[in-house]
């Protein structure tokens, strides 16, 4: 077709071919967006009952469009192109924040079309914060990171101490093939002390030769790069991975999925090469289950639900325009169902349309009340599976479904996948 | 500009609505500000207010309001395909139905349910499912409110078995645009199944429904009792595979595609008319190359490389798609499976190659069932236009399609490259043909200006030849403005609404005005 009989193609060369290596264009993203409304819902494929037919926590509780991806697209190309002001309005705020970054509405996004929504947010975050300033409630969580390297406002010096007395390496003074980048959470959380260490024990079971940087470890940055401090996240990123190739690390192990997705998909950008791997600490020992160096003794008789943290699932691949959303889904799944006893129910939504559990994107510090709406809906669908307990991977997925069990009348179990397979080895 | 009347109304509908389900934040007005098309896209224009009523008698509260205030309001679905429901005037109010969101019955026995306006047809859908029962999946997506797919035409792949989407509306909850509320069909007997939906008296669906309906013109319907099917597929719908690149298979022996080729769209027309008269499968259509592009790829590049390719042009030039549907039992889908092997060998249809039908059953056609990936046409190039929708002859059809095909060939650019983009779709087993063409074009300002410009001339010859070939739809909000005059409909119209809504206050200028 056409005056010349020659194929008439798309002038502008990014509709033939998406290009991820360029710099981000918000305005093209915002622009293209036709209002069909797929953020807002998972596939229709998929769809299996009236109750979980939604992906996007955000608009499911806030019901106008503006807190929607699509919504967001209209306020973006408002703002770029000049009709409006970051501070004209001070719903922007709520709009762009009260959003758990979960990656859902980008996920659908991506089966319609070329694009990085997840990515535009991000940007209109960073440009409102360097505008506006980081959100009151997000304020101590940037400061906790400038003043102690981490997102909970403790010492450096408690970052090991889940640690004394199990005889781990101290990767700076030791070599070791794998570095346990343990991660704020973990590290930290006197609730999460036992993970951490049944996470040392099963390593040191598996006879996997790693270490820990103790007191030298600091934050992955991944909170920071959600909420828009976008300098704080970079210093965070530059440092870690100078120093992971400082020491010649080649695997970068972590239990924590904020840890993996941020490391695995964001650090990328700041144009410096990574010289090690990230693996899942579900991944290793996945292949230790297969290769017979893990083992499972005891039953555990227990029907269990998986929730797929968004980190270690839809966000923990850079994007390549239509292969499928990659992540972390089978390890887990396949180690729950090596260990004796226990029977897997699946939820309605899974793996790369997985509803948010209601931590991220700096919700769980700033806007608990939405943190723990999405999180009850999530153990409600975790309820209808008729499953016992609920497992996951993620201290933020949970501390925020801990946080919501403890007010449901009925209530159901709570496991660190790390913590069940304890209970068989 | 928050006037006293501005403040006014605000004040009201917080006390109607209570203040968390009332916006006038310009931040969440922008949200309201387009929709899809062309002329909304290149001049948006957001409302002084979004509202999130729950109920009929928030609904009921608001129009009166409007009457009083003299405000318009907006109803919208799931605010896709709005079709210039885009606020044109000051102090607009939408209707947001976010918070009317439930399936309210299913009857299994009667085969009916009855919905609110934000549920999905993909939510339908899965419930329906799950007790045997079916509705039909719209081009836009089951993504999108299927109460207001419904009125708007509900141009369903299925409908070829199960009649246009329209056809299936029992009864209706309808707020009109005088504020009154007026029950049809069935919902008038509190008492009664949901079966039927003419009268009592005069049966009043036609003045909402059809093509295009009334785009809001006349009132919110805030409940719908819907027709449900037979459905011999499995209870949840089955897929496999991640995200984009998800897969379908259908259990084989309930449903069985045949995907065939002839050397010209007048002779898979005809085959399609023998299909219709045999009264066999659920969907029957010709569906055009750019199409199976659209709804196969799964990125701008593989969408481009395979159209430069030739992929589906080489094997899918004039292809009917035919989709057996076992609905009573397996021998029925054997029966249908000779009868239509008969009628392709007799027609001289030719199979597609193996590679094509999986490529195309396992990713593309069973979308037909569940969702069709319609937003997709829209991400290769930004957006895309329609020339002509007809419901006419499938013969008639055909020849509009010619015209099309003139119109394409003469503005590309910046038309871009789509073959002739001529669907055909058999409804209600061929006694109604549809057909539609639409186009990619790359989405900046000067291109779809550029287009519009041409169109509008193209539509201005085609009135003075008495709107020979049904172009007006791609005009959308003007369907009726200009389509009436032609056919004569449009004082009928005008003193509907003038009647119906004195005021002017539902969705001006929808659906004609009445000056």
């Amino acid at each position: 077709m056409g005056k010349q009989n020659e194929m008439v193609l798309p002038k502008d060369t990014r509709y033939m071919k998406y290009p991820v290596d360029e710099p981000f264009d918000p305005r093209w993203t915002a622009w293209n967006c036709s209002r069909c409304s797929y953020c807002k819902w998972i596939d229709p494929w998929r769809v299996k009952s009236w109750k979980y037919a939604r992906i996007c926590p955000q608009n499911k509780r806030f019901m106008f469009d503006a807190y929607s991806a699509q919504g967001k697209c209209d306020l973006a190309l408002a703002i770029i192109d000049g009709k409006m002001n970051w501070e004209d309005d001070p719903r922007i705020k709520d709009i762009l924040f009260q959003c758990t970054m979960c990656g859902g509405c980008d996920v659908m996004d991506k089966t319609i079309r070329d694009a990085e929504v997840l990515k535009l947010q991000k940007w209109m975050r960073a440009e409102y914060v360097k505008k506006m300033g980081v959100i009151p409630e997000h304020r101590p969580l940037v400061d906790s990171v400038k003043n102690y390297d981490n997102v909970w406002m403790q010492p450096r010096s408690k970052r090991n101490a889940w640690a004394k007395g199990m005889k781990i390496k101290d990767i700076v003074k030791e070599k070791a093939e794998v570095l346990l980048f343990v991660g704020c959470t973990y590290g930290l959380s006197a609730e999460l002390d036992k993970t951490i260490t049944n996470i040392a024990k099963i390593l040191k079971k598996c006879k996997i030769d790693f270490g820990i940087l103790g007191s030298r470890e600091i934050c992955c940055g991944s909170p920071l790069e959600k909420i828009g401090a976008e300098s704080e996240f970079e210093r965070m990123a530059t440092a870690n991975v100078e120093m992971f190739n400082k020491l010649g690390v080649k695997t970068v192990l972590t239990p924590c999925a904020g840890c993996y997705g941020t490391i695995n998909a964001e650090y990328d950008r700041f144009n410096i090469k990574k010289d090690f791997e990230v693996v899942h600490i579900t991944e290793l020992i996945e292949q230790s289950i297969a290769e017979g160096t893990l083992t499972f003794k005891k039953e555990v008789p227990l029907t269990v639900t998986w929730h797929d943290p968004c980190h270690l699932g839809r966000l923990s691949r850079p994007y390549v325009p239509g292969r499928e959303i990659e992540g972390v889904y089978e390890s887990p799944r396949n180690i729950l169902r090596a260990i004796p006893g226990v029977q897997l129910y699946e939820m309605e939504r899974i793996k790369e349309y997985a509803w948010c559990c209601g931590g991220g994107g700096g919700v769980y510090t700033a806007f608990k009340d939405f943190a723990q709406w999405t999180a009850l809906e999530r153990l409600e669908e975790a309820k209808d599976t008729g499953a016992q307990a609920l497992a996951t991977s993620c201290p933020w997925c949970e501390s925020n479904l801990g946080n919501a069990i403890k007010g449901m009348e009925e209530k159901i179990g709570l496991y660190n996948l790390i913590d069940l397979m304890a209970q068989a080895i | 500009m928050k006037d006293k009347k501005h403040t006014r109304i605000f004040d009201a509908l917080s006390s109607i609505l209570g203040r968390d389900n009332i916006a006038d934040d310009p931040s969440v007005m922008i949200g309201y500000s387009r929709d899809w098309m062309p002329e909304a896209t290149m001049n948006p224009n957001p409302p002084a207010f979004v509202a999130l009523p729950c109920c009929v008698e928030e609904v009921q509260a608001i129009v009166k309001l409007a009457n009083r205030l003299k405000f318009p309001f907006i109803p919208v679905g799931s605010n896709f395909w709005s079709l210039n429901t885009v606020p044109v005037k000051p102090y607009t109010v939408v209707l947001d139905p976010k918070r009317m969101n439930r399936i309210l019955e299913i009857n299994e026995k009667d085969m009916y349910a009855v919905i609110e306006p934000y549920v999905s047809h993909a939510q339908i859908l899965a419930e329906a499912n799950k007790r045997g029962l079916y509705l039909g999946a719209p081009e836009a997506g089951a993504q999108a409110s299927s109460l207001a797919n419904h009125v708007f035409q509900a141009a369903w792949g299925v409908s070829h078995r199960l009649g246009m989407g329209y056809r299936n509306i029992l009864s209706m909850e309808w707020v009109l645009p005088n504020g009154e509320v007026l029950k049809t069909g069935s919902l008038t007997a509190p008492r009664a199944a949901r079966l039927w939906g003419e009268g009592p008296g005069p049966d009043l669906r036609g003045l909402i429904r059809g093509s295009y309906g009334v785009m809001g013109g006349f009132g919110v319907v805030t409940k719908m009792t819907v027709k449900l099917h037979p459905y011999p597929g499995p209870k949840v719908f089955p897929c496999e595979g991640i995200l984009p690149a998800q897969r379908s298979k259908m259990p084989p022996d309930r449903f069985a595609w045949y995907l065939f080729t002839y050397p010209t769209t007048q002779k898979a027309v005809d085959a399609m008319y023998e299909i219709c008269q045999a009264e066999i499968a659920g969907n029957c259509s010709k569906l055009p190359t750019s199409y199976l592009n659209w709804w196969w790829a799964k990125s701008g590049e593989e969408y481009w490389e395979t159209w430069k390719e030739g992929y589906w042009q080489k094997n899918c030039n004039n292809m009917v798609a035919v989709c057996l549907w076992g609905f009573t039992s397996p021998k029925q889908l054997e029966y249908e499976k000779r009868v239509l092997e008969d009628i392709i060998e007799e027609t001289g249809g030719k199979k597609v190659p193996d590679e094509v039908y999986d490529r195309i059953v396992t990713n593309i056609a069973n979308s037909w069932i569940r969702t069709a990936y319609g937003p997709r046409v829209i991400a290769r190039s930004g957006t895309f236009m329609v020339f002509s929708i007809q419901v006419d002859t499938m013969d008639s059809n055909v020849k509009t399609l010619k015209h099309s095909a003139d119109f394409l060939d003469k503005y590309s650019p910046p038309i871009l490259d789509c073959d002739h983009t001529d669907w055909i779709h058999s409804y209600e087993m061929g006694h109604l043909g549809y057909e539609e063409d639409m186009f990619p074009i790359q989405k900046t300002e000067e291109e779809l200006g550029s287009l519009m410009e041409s169109f509008t001339k193209v539509m201005q010859k085609d009135l003075k030849r008495k709107h020979e070939y049904n172009i007006a739809p791609g005009l959308g909000a003007m369907y009726h403005q200009l389509a009436g005059p032609v056919f004569g409909y449009d004082k009928l119209l005008k003193g509907i609404k003038k009647s119906l809504d004195p005021n002017n206050v539902s969705c001006p200028p929808q659906p004609i005005s009445p000056e």
